[in-house]
């Protein structure tokens, strides 16, 4: 077992060092060879009519020279000085495409037309001509019959500070990309048209450079509220191009494709000339805009107010030190108005620098990157270091055979602080309940200030310098993410490939707690001081996609494509993780050093296997009817043996997940001839069947867990095991229309959607006596039904170019079907509660309706309301408490009084972006925004429960004290024996924002040098502005990826507003 | 498939009037949702307590009275405060002793003055006795400060709630305070004083080192010096502003007199009658004196009863002067006839609180059985069974007996269940007191019977003889079993010796 393991840790870096040094021998074999790449042109003389026509600049109406324009497969030319050129086409419907360098692809069909002048945009154009790349083809947006879109990143040089899943943010019209904090590299969570599941992932699946990227988490970090996030190994300068498919015809990646597909193309050498890009980048980390809180002031008539309605006499109030205003030993410490938030954020700094080498010959091209990035957290002493490394090669090994290797290594490390839940541990949340008349050091009876940090404070809310100071959380993470593709031409039209990948990944993690300055933690039979563990994650998977594929051209009318062709995941992780308590002194941070009896010791180890068997053909006649279909053949581990869906061989269940989609390209029509400010308009649907396997590995079967009695281990039942576990179904229909209008002027995209989950995993509550809690089935079913809008329109078309972008997404969710349709599942988050009920959409907030606060006692006793404490007296109202709304007419207050009271889901998402080119200017701006959503401000409810001695917000200097007072700020009770701070649409609230997400200024510095080819300067400003009404740190977080943690502000790290300037220069 | 579902347009719509209002907010800049959330308007608000004192002509007086003392500071600080403010006119006819004096006034305008905000929100029937600054409780209702009337309430401030009132509210003595400063009732008070001890307190002496050998602390002599008082202590805490009491303070005449009733019982050693009697005849007499709770003239019953159980015979017409403290009430009585029966009372001796046994190695026999008597009641006893020893004595040390004659009974019974002891069987008791030996003889002691009637006699007690005690002080009753050897002969047995004295 070790040998393997250390075989496989040494793996990427020998394939690493193999493969570097054929490039490197085969480039020195090639030097002075080197040519640029030939337009190859067709070898048969054409025949037929001529035509006629002119290529000219969209932006200037210049002709444009040394253009190529075509018909596929018959015949080429090349424009002259003033654009022009004469063509042989078959016949006048043919389809004209035009292309060359520094300009946008575009085909044209002639629909008749003899003389053609054709208006190109400059090659980083958005536009319907693009292509979409898959996996290992790329296809042609115009020909696509599916929902897919495409992202070119153009190297995104000025968008350092992004990982791919937060670059994805507004690109794509339907893909709602939430930021789960602002840590740096911590990414987001990705909801593609909404949400399929309730209880697996609901993520899509990445695959890059053809092979499936495993973006998933293997056991919870130890780090309160941090989440691993294996998409920040890819570095965004490393990315050619991100296609994401939305609807069924993702149904070829079987049961993985439920949410999506999102295809990854890392940058290949393009050109044989050797290419040097060099960037560096500096920047700041701008500190949070803090929370307005209470001063020493405010908080101690707030103190005052507490512990008067806690029963304390005065006598005792006046005794308590912070409220002894005579000069006493303790007077300096209780006497002080410190701002917490100032002692745990800082303005930090970020530095990245990134080196790219393409070049090659005809046996091999490589393109090799290696990067650095080192960003300091707005959070005291946290930060990330990364470096990551990048070889991909192609290679023709003969004149049939062709490799491509795609190598990449990322080592990563980073320094964290808890966030979240973890309240006593995290600085952020310390800094916002701690007392400010405390300050972070010691200081004795003169004011003589000590170096050596407060301890836990009269309140027992940790110091949170000391969790910045003495506390230690880090990760050091790599992987190794590599595979090579064997392409081999079995004849003209027939190509056999095999992919064959491993990802290998592990995750240490290292955390520590001090004694001092933190509040305890109470274990089952110990009281806990000090805090330390250690963990230690690997995922290995070996990854193969073998196909065959066809294609041919009949007739230049009929286009056939076929292939067929099987992948297959082999997937093992393993988390192990030691805990332990009270080390000796805060020196000793080592697990080892903990109270061997507290010791605690777990895991987790995961296997499973996956293969698919996939085939997709396409036809299309002329360009203008297209009809693909798909089919997958799922096997996998997971899947339980007496799943009722697919078919079984040799008693192993199989999904069969087909789909179908058709397009009609309505403008290359003959009719359309005359509709010339169309360009392109396209109607397209689909249909097909995607699955989820996220169903546990084990789920399906039988096992035990360990289970310590009475210091004995023993192992007890860890679940029912259901053989008829199966993998989700989601039923994928979509209806679009492409258009573009007015020489591309405006395209736009609309696709209506409706996406059916059927079979869907329910943790079903169980009755008591069974002995577990939960069971789970396949016993739900519901539909999510959108929108998606994607709107480009070039406004200004002079030296001045201007384009907008719009992407608009809208869903709604409905539950069809429950295990009891009249029940309802309740679900609870951060103190939140959502409930799932049939007819509503999964995750709505669930808790008390209430209506400001009672303003004199006659105010409240005229209601009559009461609640009912646990032993069961009833308790009656008063001036000052919250006004609960009583739903059943009881005139109790409880559980019953529970009604919806809030939507996590947006009820539209998108982006709106800018890009104006003047010269050697440009400057983009992305603002995204999210309107509608309801979010639940944990944190909020914690600053304004007026119940505990937790430091609160300014809000609650306006709390009800006086008998009449109008107010929405409920009384200071100690302990809230009424409940006024439970769940309730207080802590609503709307999360609707417009954020100036990135806004980029570039500069092409002109040069006289030959040594350089060029140098670009760029000013990048990241989330510069929030409009919004939410008042948390920032509306957009997301906790977990779970639908049921959505919306929940449990105080993390706020999104980071940042500047960055960068250099790039060409060699 | 239906997709022209209403709420997409709906959507769009708003998504529509979206993008018009946020290019609308941009353009009129981002207004910052907290500002108006932490915006705190109002008087009640923003005013400090001092703030709303000053802003009410009325108040000068007092604001200037504040300033003075210093207090207008502290209640401009961020802790909550209740000032019961006495307007102008109320403080015209204040005591210029009080006014230029400046220790005595902080104590007078701190007693207007509260932690903590109190309003009248409170039925009208409470009352609540509140802490002021200079340590005083001062009642507090709806509608009254003390005696004044609360002319204008709950004027609420940002640090806490102003209530004006039409009177000055004087600075009350507590009981002790008013004790120790009484006209009338002199010996009383004097005898209360001399119990007065000064003593130093290791917690608040300032302590100069520490001893090397037993590492205690050195205290520098002179510092936290604490006076206590037995009579706070003992009887009851008068000197205590939290709680409310009603104390008793004996004219001379009285006090003599209930002296006199007392003073043969607390015959001395001595030459009689000298300082011990008189000293212990007069705590015989003041510790019946305190009761807790507040019992104002009105509510003042024919009699209450003493924590020493002693029932305290009040005649109203006896009250000579009655003052309200700040903790109670003080009524000065020129007689108070208390009961010499209940201030002498009978004496229980267990049988199983023994000091000694004159004999060593009989721990084996010695037992102390809980049973059950006639009522059911279970009772613990000594038993001594099979001891082997001729006249065995266990010995019981009674202190502070009162001189007088006792009647001496016992219970004392044998054939139990489970007793082994199941004939009677003779035991005595010898009493030696001041040379006086008395001794009560041989008596056969009571066993248990089926018969109800028989048994109901068994258990009561049984008269045995007198002791006559001469002088106040400790005596010791021996318990002696038969002057035998023989099981069954010298057991002893007793559940309780009673001593009865005989009042004359």
């Amino acid at each position: 077992m070790f040998k393997t393991t250390s075989f496989f840790k040494s793996l990427p870096v020998t394939l690493m060092f193999l493969i570097a040094s054929t490039a490197v021998f085969s480039q020195t074999d090639s030097v002075g060879k080197a040519v640029d790449s030939v337009t190859i042109v067709p070898k048969k003389k054409s025949t037929g009519p001529k035509l006629k026509g002119t290529v000219v600049d969209a932006a200037t109406g210049k002709g444009l020279s040394g253009l190529n324009v075509r018909v596929e497969g018959f015949s080429a030319a090349l424009t002259d000085e003033k654009g022009k050129f004469s063509l042989t086409v078959p016949d006048y419907n043919a389809i004209v495409t035009v292309s060359g360098a520094g300009f946008q692809e575009k085909e044209i069909p002639l629909r008749g037309m003899k003389d053609l002048v054709v208006r190109l945009h400059e090659e980083s154009f958005t536009s319907l001509y693009d292509e979409a790349s898959y996996a290992f083809d790329s296809k042609r947006l115009s020909y696509i019959a599916g929902a897919v879109n495409a992202v070119s990143t153009g190297g995104s040089w000025k968008l350092n500070a992004e990982t791919p899943d937060t670059y994805l943010q507004g690109r794509i019209p339907g893909l709602n990309v939430i930021r789960r904090s602002g840590t740096a590299g911590i990414g987001a969570n990705l909801f593609l048209r909404g949400f399929t599941s309730i209880n697996s992932t609901n993520q899509p699946l990445f695959v890059v450079d053809g092979m499936i990227y495993d973006s998933n988490n293997y056991g919870s970090s130890l780090i309160g509220g941090h989440v691993n996030n294996p998409l920040q190994y890819i570095d965004v300068k490393d990315i050619d191009n991100i296609t994401v498919v939305k609807d069924g015809t993702a149904s070829i990646y079987g049961t993985k494709s439920a949410n999506g597909v999102v295809f990854i193309n890392t940058n290949q050498a393009k050109e044989l000339a050797t290419k040097i890009d060099f960037s560096l980048y500096g920047g700041v980390n701008l500190e949070p805009k803090q929370l307005p809180l209470m001063n020493s002031n405010g908080y101690r008539l707030y103190l005052s107010d507490l512990l008067q309605s806690g029963g304390i006499p005065s006598s005792q109030v006046a005794a308590l030190p912070y409220m002894n205003d005579q000069l006493n030993p303790n007077y300096y410490t209780y006497h002080n108005n410190t701002n917490w938030q100032d002692q745990v954020f800082r303005t930090s700094y970020n530095q990245n620098y990134f080196l790219k080498i393409t070049g090659g010959d005809d046996i091999a091209k490589y393109a090799l990157s290696i990067g650095y990035i080192k960003n300091k957290g707005v959070i005291d002493s946290t930060d990330l270091i990364k470096y990551n490394t990048r070889f991909n090669a192609e290679f023709k090994l003969t004149s049939k055979l062709t490799a491509n290797a795609n190598l990449a290594f990322t080592y990563a490390e980073q320094n964290l602080r808890d966030q979240g839940l973890s309240t006593t541990t995290s600085p952020i949340f310390s800094a916002l309940v701690k007392a400010p008349f405390l300050r972070p050091n010691e200081v004795d009876a003169n004011n003589n200030v000590s170096p050596s940090l407060s301890d836990v404070d009269i309140f027992s809310v940790s110091n949170p310098r000391s969790l910045i100071n003495t506390a230690q959380s880090a990760t050091k993470n790599y992987r190794f993410f590599g595979s090579i593709n064997f392409n081999y031409k079995l004849g003209k039209n027939v190509n056999l490939s095999s992919l064959i990948g491993v990802t290998y990944d592990k995750q240490r993690e290292s955390y520590f707690i001090p004694r001092k300055g933190v509040s305890n933690d109470t274990l089952r039979n110990a009281i806990a001081d000090s805090r330390l563990a250690s963990q230690v994650q690997r995922v290995y998977n070996l990854y193969s996609d073998t196909r065959i594929s066809y294609q041919k051209t009949f007739n230049r009318l009929h286009n056939v494509s076929a292939t067929a062709g099987f992948r297959y995941t082999n997937s093992e992780s393993e988390s192990d993780y030691a805990r332990t308590y009270n080390s000796a002194t805060d020196q000793l941070i080592s697990i080892g050093n903990g109270s061997a009896a507290l010791r605690e010791l777990g895991g987790d180890i995961g296997k499973y296997r996956w293969l698919n068997n996939y085939l997709a053909a396409s036809y299309d006649f002329s360009r203008k009817y297209f009809l693909n279909l798909n089919l997958a053949v799922d096997g996998s581990s997971r899947f339980g043996t007496a799943a009722k869906d697919g078919f079984k061989i040799g008693g192993s269940p199989f999904a069969v997940l087909p789909s179908v989609s058709a397009a009609w390209l309505i403008s290359s029509e003959q009719f359309m001839s005359n509709m010339t400010a169309i360009d392109l308009l396209k109607v397209r649907a689909s249909y097909g069947l995607t699955g989820n396997d996220d169903i546990g590995n084990y789920t399906s079967r039988q096992y035990y867990v360990k289970q310590n009695l009475l210091g004995l281990s023993g192992l007890v039942r860890g679940n029912f095991g259901n053989p008829e576990l199966q993998w989700e179904k989601v039923a994928k229909a979509n209806l679009g229309i492409d258009a573009a209008f007015l020489n591309e002027k405006l395209s736009l995209s609309i696709d209506f959607y409706s996406n059916k989950t059927s079979k869907m995993l329910i943790y079903e509550p169980t009755e008591t006596v069974s002995g577990l809690a939960l069971v789970v089935a396949n016993s739900g079913s519901m539909r999510t039904n959108g929108v998606d809008i994607g709107l480009n329109s070039r406004i200004l078309n002079k030296s001045l170019k201007w384009d907008l972008g719009l992407t608009y997404n809208t869903y709604k969710n409905k539950v069809l079907s429950l295990p009891n349709d009249n029940g309802s599942l309740l679900n609870s988050y951060g103190g939140a509660t959502y409930i799932t009920q049939k007819g509503s959409a999964a995750n709505l907030f669930f808790g008390y309706k209430t209506n400001g606060v009672y303003s004199s006692n006659a105010d409240a006793s005229g209601t009559g309301y009461t609640i009912k404490t646990p032993v069961g007296n009833s308790v009656a109202f008063s001036g000052g408490d919250v006004r609960f709304a009583d739903v059943n007419g009881d005139k109790i207050i409880d559980d019953r009084d529970r009604v919806v009271i809030g939507n996590p889901n947006p009820d539209f998402t998108g982006s709106f972006s800018n890009k104006f080119v003047y010269k050697n200017w440009s400057l983009d701006a992305l603002f995204t925004f999210s309107y509608g959503n309801d979010l639940y401000n944990y944190t909020r409810s914690n600053l304004e429960s007026a119940s505990n001695y937790n430091n609160q917000s300014i809000a609650v200097l306006n709390r009800w004290k006086m008998e009449g007072q109008v107010t929405d700020i409920p009384k200071a009770t100690l302990n809230d024996p009424m409940g006024n701070a439970r769940f309730s649409d207080r802590w609503i609230e709307d999360g609707s924002y417009l954020r100036l997400r990135t806004l980029a200024l570039g500069y092409n510095i002109p040069l006289k040098t030959k040594a350089l080819k060029y140098a670009k300067v760029y000013v990048t400003g990241n989330n510069l502005f929030v409009i919004t009404k939410y008042l948390g740190y920032d509306p957009e977080f997301n906790a977990t990826g779970s639908i049921y943690t959505q919306g929940v502000d449990t105080t993390v790290e706020p999104l980071v507003r940042s500047f960055q300037l960068g250099v790039r220069i060409g060699l | 498939m239906i997709l022209s579902e209403k709420y997409m347009i709906g959507n769009t719509t708003r998504f529509l009037m979206f993008v018009m209002l946020s290019v609308l907010s941009v353009m009129t800049a981002c207004k910052d949702t907290w500002k108006e959330r932490g915006m705190v308007s109002g008087e009640a608000m923003t005013l400090s307590v001092m703030d709303k004192i000053n802003a009410n002509a009325n108040l000068s007086t007092f604001s200037g009275y504040l300033i003075k003392t210093g207090y207008a500071e502290i209640i401009n600080t961020s802790k909550n405060y209740t000032v019961w403010a006495p307007t102008n006119s109320a403080l015209q006819n204040l005591d210029a002793s009080i006014v230029t004096d400046t220790a005595k006034l902080k104590v007078f305008v701190g007693n207007h003055i509260a932690n903590l905000t109190y309003a009248t929100t409170v039925p009208a029937d409470t009352t609540q006795r509140i802490l002021m600054l200079n340590g005083k409780y001062v009642p507090f209702t709806k509608n009254t400060f003390d005696e004044a009337n609360i002319s204008l309430a709950n004027q609420y401030a940002k640090n806490g709630i102003l209530h004006v009132i039409d009177g000055a509210v004087p600075v009350k003595q507590s009981i002790w305070e008013y004790v120790s400063s009484a006209t009338i009732g002199l010996d009383q008070k004097t005898y209360l004083m001399s119990l007065n001890k000064t003593a130093q307190d290791t917690s608040l002496a300032t302590i100069t080192g520490y001893d090397p050998v037993t590492g205690k602390p050195i205290l520098k002599p002179g510092t936290g010096l604490v006076t206590t008082n037995r009579f706070l202590s003992a009887v009851k805490n008068v000197s205590n502003e939290q709680n409310q009491y009603t104390f008793f303070l004996l004219a001379d005449a009285s006090f003599g007199a209930e002296k006199a009733k007392l003073t043969k019982y607390y015959n001395s050693t001595s030459i009689s009658p000298d300082s011990t009697t008189t000293n212990l005849t007069s705590w015989n007499v003041v510790k019946d004196l305190a009761v807790s709770g507040a019992y104002s003239p009105n509510q003042l019953p024919a009699q209450l009863l003493s924590v020493n159980n002693v029932n305290i015979p009040i005649n109203k017409s006896a009250i000579i002067a009655s003052y309200k403290a700040s903790n109670g009430w003080v009524y000065v009585m020129s007689s108070m006839n208390f009961s010499v029966a209940e201030k002498i009372p009978a004496i229980t001796v267990e049988g199983e609180v023994v000091s000694s046994f004159s004999s060593s190695g009989i721990s084996g026999s010695v037992f102390y059985p809980i049973r059950s008597d006639n009522k059911g009641i279970s009772y613990k006893t000594l038993e001594v069974y099979r001891s082997g020893v001729s006249a065995l004595n266990v010995t019981y040390r009674l202190r502070n007996i009162p001189s007088a004659t006792y009647k001496v009974y016992w219970r004392a019974i044998a054939g139990t269940t489970g007793d082994p002891q199941t004939v009677t069987f003779n035991q005595k008791l010898v009493f030696n007191s001041s040379n006086i030996a008395t001794d009560l003889g041989y008596k056969p002691v009571s066993v248990a019977s089926t018969d109800a009637t028989a048994n109901a006699i068994a258990y009561s007690d049984l008269y045995i003889g007198d002791c006559v005690v001469t002088k106040y002080g400790n005596v010791t009753m021996s318990l002696v079993s038969a002057a035998s050897t023989a099981v069954n002969v010298n057991t002893l047995l007793l559940d309780y010796v009673k001593l009865v004295p005989v009042i004359q």
